[in-house]
């Protein structure tokens, strides 16, 4: 058990945390600080390493370099128990065999009582095992109301559907005050409606909580919508932490540009012209780049910052309309330019008739949108 | 038969019934060999075997008479009987409990250990592949009173030697020990396929719950989610160790005094030295009500547990 006071004072710090399985490097000098009330969210393609990190900062894995402090305490070589953290698994984790009253109560049982205090008859008679079950009850039942699963503690975790298992694995996580609530993937179980509500009542009990958390997801719309800052990774490497705005407007590198953001962010190779402006195929942007002529780039325009308008208009890049998704909402339209490179341009569905397929179209990106990368992949 | 999908489909709106009859036909058919296997190899012998048990057959005698249920009245009476009757249940009080128990250790053990897994594993599962005859034979040599492995060691540690097998008050216990031996082996690689079925989530959230000890892990994870597992091991230990045969045949033929007569090898004596083909048919109808107890245990067990999805 932990004082409350104490979750206010602790964030995480990770410190140049090294880690290898055998020949492959998993994860390459990471370092992070996550303040004291912060969503962290380590976003990545799989494989990336970020659970590994999060099992580091759990204490399941161990790093081969470099060390983890939770508030100001260094916890390398504490058990999970003793780094007081709790714990979202994407399985869930539940255990079949208990209710989930029994499921949610575990991390208290365990903290509050001892060993012998927990046989069978003991458990009955014992004052002070007496006494800690009437709590723990209490807490739990508590914690069930936050998640409105109130309903369900006498059920098996084989009883209830996805979203109600995730339920119980968060409210298992949050009956106590843990320093930190570590979050592996924990709505990729879920089907797609679900997702979004959870989405939303994750952040809000984080907002309640008042704990810090690290949250651990392939999905960007997750990182994007729940996240106080996010950590990209990839390879083993953090390419960025940023809030989520910064990670899509100002991405440190081609490869965090090209990872976050739907449809895909469109990259154009291009040369810099004399006056500043740089020539892509298909046409020229329309910038001051005040980079020295010649220079090759490549740059990378968000659907949303491209115009289209029909017919072949001065200025812009010209292409040719490959193919149209209409969402309602918004009408992706998919230009192909000289070269074969293909654009995808965000408009409006009413300019759907004007831009069938194989109709000539010019491409108008806002040139103070467009990101602007160098050879190895860095912002310039 | 219809060669393309769609005149298949229209044939199956419209002669529904049809259809439905023809694919129990297939059904039947195709389950025939082993329903008559079943019926041959084991319903029919069995349904014989309870038949016989009202006559006074001897066999290899061309008559038999109906003689009702004094068979199992004069089983009643038997001594010999209720004395192998009481040394099976014996047998089998020690033999599931340690075998499992002893098992699992075993099993726990390689599963926690990182290396020379494959080779305790099949180490320990050697008994189980070997001829239990022959083995019986490797434990006769070894417990024999003067020369055997056993007796010499023990000699040497300063204790007295024992004649195991021909001594009534160790004999039963003796082959009792070879039983744990033999069944120790599958016991612990059906554990063992249990424990490799423990999702590994279930104990980090267990360590970062804070069950994090050896027996508080053991009592939290292990042992509930190796219930199932657990559950069979114990019945089929139970139900092997009460068609203990081979050991007392070969070892000591129920001797010294009964101490080691055994149902199967009652009903074996009977029914081949004797000759009392309808009594040894009483014997095994007991035997069969006990193995069929256990595994309506069983079956109950299997309906109560809970499965996870």
């Amino acid at each position: 058990m932990t004082s409350s006071a104490n979750a206010f004072q602790s964030g995480v710090s990770v410190r140049s945390v090294s880690k290898s399985f055998g020949q492959t490097r998993v994860l390459s000098d990471i370092s992070l600080e996550i303040g004291p009330r912060e969503f962290l969210t380590l976003l990545g393609p799989s494989g990336c390493g970020k659970s590994t990190l999060l099992r580091i900062i759990a204490g399941l894995d161990h790093a081969d370099e470099g060390s983890i402090a939770l508030g100001n305490q260094t916890v390398d070589g504490l058990l999970p128990r003793e780094r007081d953290v709790a714990m979202v698994f994407q399985s869930y984790a539940l255990y079949p065999y208990m209710t989930v009253a029994e499921n949610i109560g575990l991390p208290l049982l365990m903290r509050r009582t001892r060993s012998w205090q927990r046989l069978p008859l003991i458990r009955r008679l014992h004052p002070v095992a007496r006494a800690a079950t009437g709590t723990i009850a209490r807490d739990v039942r508590r914690a069930a109301e936050a998640l409105q699963i109130e309903t369900f503690l006498d059920r098996k975790p084989g009883q209830l559907s996805g979203g109600q298992r995730q339920r119980v694995a968060l409210a298992r996580a949050m009956v106590r005050n843990p320093r930190v609530f570590l979050m592996d993937e924990p709505l990729s179980n879920l089907d797609a409606k679900l997702r979004v509500a959870a989405r939303a009542e994750i952040a809000e009990l984080h907002r309640r909580s008042g704990v810090a958390c690290i949250y651990v997801t392939h999905d960007q719309v997750e990182a994007m919508t729940m996240s106080d800052r996010v950590a990209v990774m990839m390879g083993g490497e953090v390419l960025q932490v940023a809030p989520p705005a910064e990670i899509y407007d100002r991405p440190a590198e081609l490869r965090v540009a090209e990872f976050v953001g739907s449809p895909k962010i469109n990259i154009l190779p291009g040369t810099v012209r004399s006056d500043g402006g740089i020539d892509v195929p298909g046409g020229a942007l329309a910038i001051q780049s005040r980079l020295p002529a010649g220079t090759a780039v490549s740059v990378g325009m968000r659907p949303e910052h491209c115009d289209v308008a029909p017919g072949l208009g001065a200025g812009g890049i010209h292409g040719r309309v490959r193919h149209r998704e209409n969402l309602g909402s918004d009408l992706f339209v998919h230009v192909e330019t000289a070269g074969e490179h293909r654009i995808v341009a965000r408009s409006v569905p009413e300019i759907a008739a004007a831009v069938p397929p194989d109709a000539t179209v010019t491409l108008r990106p806002r040139p103070d949108r467009a990101l602007l990368f160098d050879r190895a992949g860095r912002r310039l | 038969m219809t060669t393309t999908a769609l005149p298949l489909a229209t044939e199956r709106t419209t002669h529904r019934s049809g259809q439905a009859r023809a694919e129990a036909i297939v059904a039947y058919v195709l389950s025939a060999p082993a329903m008559v296997c079943l019926l041959g190899i084991l319903i029919l012998p069995t349904l014989a075997t309870v038949v016989l048990s009202f006559t006074d057959w001897q066999f290899g005698a061309p008559t038999l008479r109906w003689i009702g249920l004094d068979n199992y009245t004069h089983l009643a009476a038997d001594r010999v009987f209720w004395k192998s009757l009481g040394n099976t249940v014996l047998y089998v009080a020690a033999v599931v409990p340690l075998s499992v128990g002893l098992g699992l250790g075993v099993a726990l053990l390689i599963e926690a250990g990182t290396s020379g897994r494959a080779f305790y594993r099949a180490a320990y599962f050697l008994p189980v592949t070997a001829t239990l005859i022959a083995m019986a034979t490797v434990w006769e040599i070894m417990l024999h009173p003067s020369i055997g492995l056993i007796n010499v060691t023990i000699d040497a540690l300063g204790f007295p030697k024992q004649n195991w097998l021909k001594n009534p008050d160790w004999a039963l216990f003796s082959l009792a020990c070879i039983g744990i031996w033999q069944a120790l082996g599958l016991n612990m690689v059906l554990l063992l396929a249990g424990l490799k079925s423990i999702p590994r989530d279930l104990y980090e959230a267990a360590a970062v719950d804070g069950a994090d000890g050896p027996w508080t892990r053991f009592v939290t994870v292990t042992l509930p989610m190796l219930g199932p597992a657990l559950s069979f091991v114990l019945i089929i230990s139970a139900i092997r160790s009460f068609q203990v045969f081979d050991t007392v045949a070969v070892l000591t033929e129920g001797g010294p005094n009964k101490a080691t007569e055994v149902l199967l090898y009652t009903m074996y004596q009977e029914g081949f030295s004797f000759f009392r083909a309808g009594y040894a048919a009483a014997i095994t109808v007991v035997f069969l009500a006990f193995v069929l107890l256990l595994t309506l245990v069983k079956a109950r067990i299997a309906e109560k547990r809970v499965h996870y999805s």
